[in-house]
């Protein structure tokens, strides 16, 4: 098997005292690409810096393609770890022309060929022409092509990006994000790619990786973090849910809203809170599911997104609805929720 | 790929916590540190025989005279530096744009400039008393004479006069960002307009009056030639003057001693006048006071009371150095000693002017490169000198300074030849003392070139296979071009105009066009030191040119 891109192992960080990354291990294996998602100030940039030798670990190892970089007794200057690093401000030099930029990071190439590379490089990321450019003339989406292009015209074998997309406005960003990608993987490099946007994480990464408070607490395909989130955190993350209350009794969750399957861990009579996501609640006929007062209700393109008041339940429940059915606000309906949706926690006393 | 290869192999390298950007940082801190270190121990370590007759003689009448003037160009710089500030800020005048830059004039010329021209500029037989008689009808002196400006009043005066624009440099600056909303504000509740100033104004550009008027005052403290010719016998004074004639090292070190004193208590006065406060944050995006329009002859009246500091602290000083330079020139050209003091000058201002921009760049980096460790500290601690006046500075460096020629000296001795004084004689020592002495600027200008790029650029060029050292030459100098060269010239004038250190410490028989002048003032004559004079103002004009445009470009921007 080939050796990972990039390897972290109990990876630490503290700063004045506090610990930033705390015992973090991740394995990114060649050409993959991983998303590290989080909340801010989780410790994912962080992470990314450590890895690119822009910040030393206070504990654990860090290897890249199985040379130790950085570990007890052993630290290789950012300059010599051969990575690409796209910075969320994009850090353009302002003094140099856009090919100026491209060309940076090419030592010991001979000044034509280096010309030829930048020149590639610009054309890859739609800029063909802007070489003489300086950086202050561009658009913030052409600002980041230019950094994607001067990362790898060094033709690096893993690509940090931290945050780039996020200074764009939503469209572009995603449009930028692709073409981003489709390049990184084209050439072949491992990335990891920093973001606080769950949705982003999830379209970009081959796996994703959630970090809080400077732990690692899942990684997975995207498919797995969304549908089998292991916290509760974990659950509210990827999509916004509500905690309802529950116990288990004879074989069954029972809640305010329905009786769910039991996983098999919990015991009989133990708490649990069951999370439930907006497409898992549904509007039901008169007569069937439980009473709701309606107290919000917006569109969301594919259909209606409610916000309804239970009598019972201390925390709104989101309800999703293909149609708009003459609902108002104030009105109470009747919903109904399908046994096989909710995502089950136990509650830790 | 080359790359990988590379990595494949990483050195092994333990983690240090002192590495060499730190140890260098840590000896460019020694510079300032170590001559107040050797002051005190000379100060503590010699013999206290002299100290009673000091203490009895010279040291009271020192300290007094010193607070006395400092209080007096303290106050006078306040009102004045303010007044001009407040003035220029709140009001629109026919001719306000040039005085707003015309009022940074005086500090063109240093100290011991203003009282050498003032001095011949009021003498009995000098043109000011002869044209008042002329006009007034009377024959002779003895009819008809002006109070002479020599004695603690005429000090004060004139030391203010040259000295308030530290003051109107940095109160200023402070009006110009007050936000309109405030002043707005502070009349809705009802503030009349002319009580703004004192309620408003005034009490928010406390922590920029207590800057300035520290600032003036640290000029003043290191002020030896005015002083002297107007006969007041202060600290700084009297160190000079028991080294150079009673010879007595312990004895000046004492009384350096002292002065360290009193920039300590200026230190303090700066920090309580802010008190911690800092307005400064919260008027960001501040709409800027619209100055009232003066029409008329409330206008004229407004820019002759604000011309009446420029005339007397630059105009007529610098109008009688330029006649009287040009008649010697008439009379004599241009004298074969006066060149050969301009590229004494030249020369070790441009020395001192490297190495302070290329010490200041590595602190200012060190301090970048390593936030976390001490480097930072060291970077303060290599900007302490500004603070101290030029005497101490060479009185502290004198004992280190000797040890090194004695060492100098004991190895020429193994090799069979005679060394001399290598430090003092070779001009070595003098460039260690203005490198002292103004490494603030040397770190400062560094400091604000690098502050303008953003951390994240160092990370890029690291990423993309720079060393730091690298990173320095190929993003942050280029970027930083505009700041060192401003420091530079800043280093360049200051240098030119120092006459304390470059009294004490210069090479035998090497004349700069300060000492020059101090030389012939001291004796009373006049020939070529009004050249010299006219040079220092010259050039000493360049960096006031500087401020007031980085004031103008500030303003475009808003």
């Amino acid at each position: 098997m080939q050796a990972p891109a990039v390897r972290l192992e109990s990876v630490t960080k503290v700063f004045d005292g506090r610990v930033v990354v705390d015992g973090v291990s991740l394995d990114v294996a060649s050409g993959e690409v991983v998303s590290l998602v989080g909340a801010s100030g989780c410790g994912k940039s962080t992470l990314l810096r450590l890895i690119a030798g822009l910040e030393r670990l206070d504990g654990g190892a860090l290897s890249i393609e199985s040379a130790v970089v950085a570990g007890p007794g052993a630290f290789v200057e950012p300059e010599r770890r051969g990575v690409g690093f796209i910075f969320q401000d994009y850090a353009l030099f302002p003094h140099l022309t856009v090919s100026r930029n491209v060309r940076y990071g090419l030592k010991g190439v001979p000044a034509r060929e280096a010309a030829a590379i930048a020149e590639e490089m610009l054309k890859r990321v739609g800029l063909a022409g802007f070489g003489e450019r300086y950086p202050h003339m561009l658009s913030g989406g052409e600002q980041q092509r230019v950094a994607l292009a001067r990362a790898l015209a060094p033709k690096p074998r893993l690509v940090l990006l931290d945050e780039p997309f996020s200074n764009l406005d939503r469209r572009l960003g995603e449009t930028v994000r692709m073409r981003t990608l489709a390049l990184i993987r084209e050439l072949g490099a491992a990335a990891i790619l920093v973001t606080h946007d769950p949705q982003e994480a999830m379209a970009s990464g081959d796996r994703v990786a959630l970090m809080r408070r400077g732990r690692m607490v899942q990684i997975g395909r995207p498919e797995e973090l969304y549908d089998r989130p292991a916290s509760r955190e974990a659950a509210d993350f990827f999509a916004a849910a509500t905690p309802v209350p529950g116990r288990r009794v004879n074989g069954h969750i029972e809640t305010r809203l329905g009786r769910f399957p039991a996983p098999a861990a919990i015991a009989d009579g133990a708490e649990v809170a069951v999370y439930l996501r907006a497409p898992h609640v549904t509007p039901a006929s008169p007569g069937q599911g439980v009473e709701a007062r309606l107290v919000g209700m917006s569109f969301v393109g594919d259909g209606y997104e409610l916000l309804l008041r239970v009598d019972g339940l201390d925390e709104p429940v989101r309800a999703r609805s293909a149609e708009r059915n003459g609902a108002r606000i104030g009105e109470v309906i009747h919903i109904s929720v399908r046994p096989n949706d909710g995502l089950i926690f136990p509650i830790e006393t | 790929m080359a790359v990988s290869a590379e990595i494949s192999a990483p050195p092994s390298r333990p983690r240090l916590a002192f590495d060499g950007w730190t140890v260098a940082a840590a000896l460019i801190a020694a510079l300032p540190a170590v001559p107040i270190l050797s002051l005190a121990l000379t100060a503590l370590g010699g013999s206290f025989g002299g100290w009673p007759e000091l203490a009895a003689y010279v040291l009271p009448t020192a300290i007094r005279d010193s607070a006395i003037l400092l209080a007096g160009v303290g106050l006078f710089a306040a009102v004045v530096g303010c007044g001009a500030a407040w003035l220029v800020t709140a009001f629109d005048f026919r001719g306000r744009r040039s005085l707003e830059w015309m009022l940074l004039l005086p500090l063109a010329i240093p100290t011991y400039v203003a009282a050498y021209a003032w001095l011949d500029l009021t003498h009995p037989l000098g043109p000011l008393q002869s044209g008042l008689r002329a006009m007034l009808g009377y024959t002779s002196p003895r009819q008809f004479r002006l109070p002479d400006i020599r004695g603690m009043g005429g000090a004060i005066v004139l030391l203010g006069l040259v000295l308030y624009p530290y003051v109107y440099l940095t109160v200023r600056a402070t009006f110009l960002a007050q936000s309109a909303t405030l002043i707005e504000a502070a009349r809705t509740l009802g503030t009349p307009r002319r009580a703004v100033f004192r309620r408003i104004a005034l009490p928010l550009a406390r922590p920029a009056l207590a800057l300035g008027v520290s600032l003036a005052l640290m000029e003043a403290l290191n002020d030896i030639g005015a002083s002297e010719f107007l006969g007041v016998k202060t600290v700084t004074v009297s160190v000079y003057s028991t080294w150079v004639t009673r010879n007595d090292l312990p004895g000046a070190a004492q009384i350096a001693l002292a002065m360290l004193l009193f920039v300590t208590a200026l230190v303090f006065v700066e920090r309580w006048g802010r008190r911690g406060q800092r307005y400064a944050a919260s008027a960001r995006n501040a709409r800027p006071t619209r100055p009232a329009r003066l029409s008329g002859w409330r206008g004229v009246l407004a820019l002759a009371i604000g011309l009446a500091p420029v005339l007397l602290g630059f105009l007529a000083p610098a109008a009688h150095i330029a006649v009287q330079a040009g008649k010697r020139l008439d009379f004599a050209g241009l004298s074969g000693p006066i060149v050969r003091e301009v590229l004494n000058t030249v020369a070790v201002a441009s020395v001192a002017t490297a190495v302070v921009v290329a010490l200041g760049a590595v602190a200012a980096y060190a301090a970048r490169l390593r936030p976390a460790g001490p480097a930072p500290l060291f970077a303060r601690i290599a900007s302490l000198g500004y603070a101290v006046p030029g005497t101490v500075v060479v009185i502290g460096l004198l004992g280190p300074v000797a040890a090194l020629d004695r060492g100098f000296a004991t190895a020429g001795g193994w090799f069979g030849f005679a060394t001399g004084l290598v430090m003092i004689g070779s001009g070595s020592a003098l460039v260690l003392a203005y490198a002292v002495r103004f490494l603030a600027i040397g770190v400062g200008g560094a400091e604000a070139g690098l502050a303008r790029a953003p951390l994240a650029l160092d990370g890029a060029a690291r990423t993309l296979g720079d060393t730091p050292v690298a990173a320095l030459r190929r993003i942050h100098l280029p970027l930083a071009r505009g700041s060192i060269a401003a420091a530079a010239i800043l280093v360049f004038v200051d240098v030119m105009k120092e006459l304390p250190a470059t009294l004490l410490i210069r090479p035998l028989n090497f004349e700069t066009l300060a000492t020059h002048l101090y030389a012939e003032a001291a004796r009373g004559t006049y020939e070529d030191g009004a050249v010299a004079a006219l040079i220092i103002v010259a050039v000493g004009v360049v960096p006031v040119i500087l401020l007031s445009r980085i004031g103008t470009a500030a303003r475009a921007r808003e």
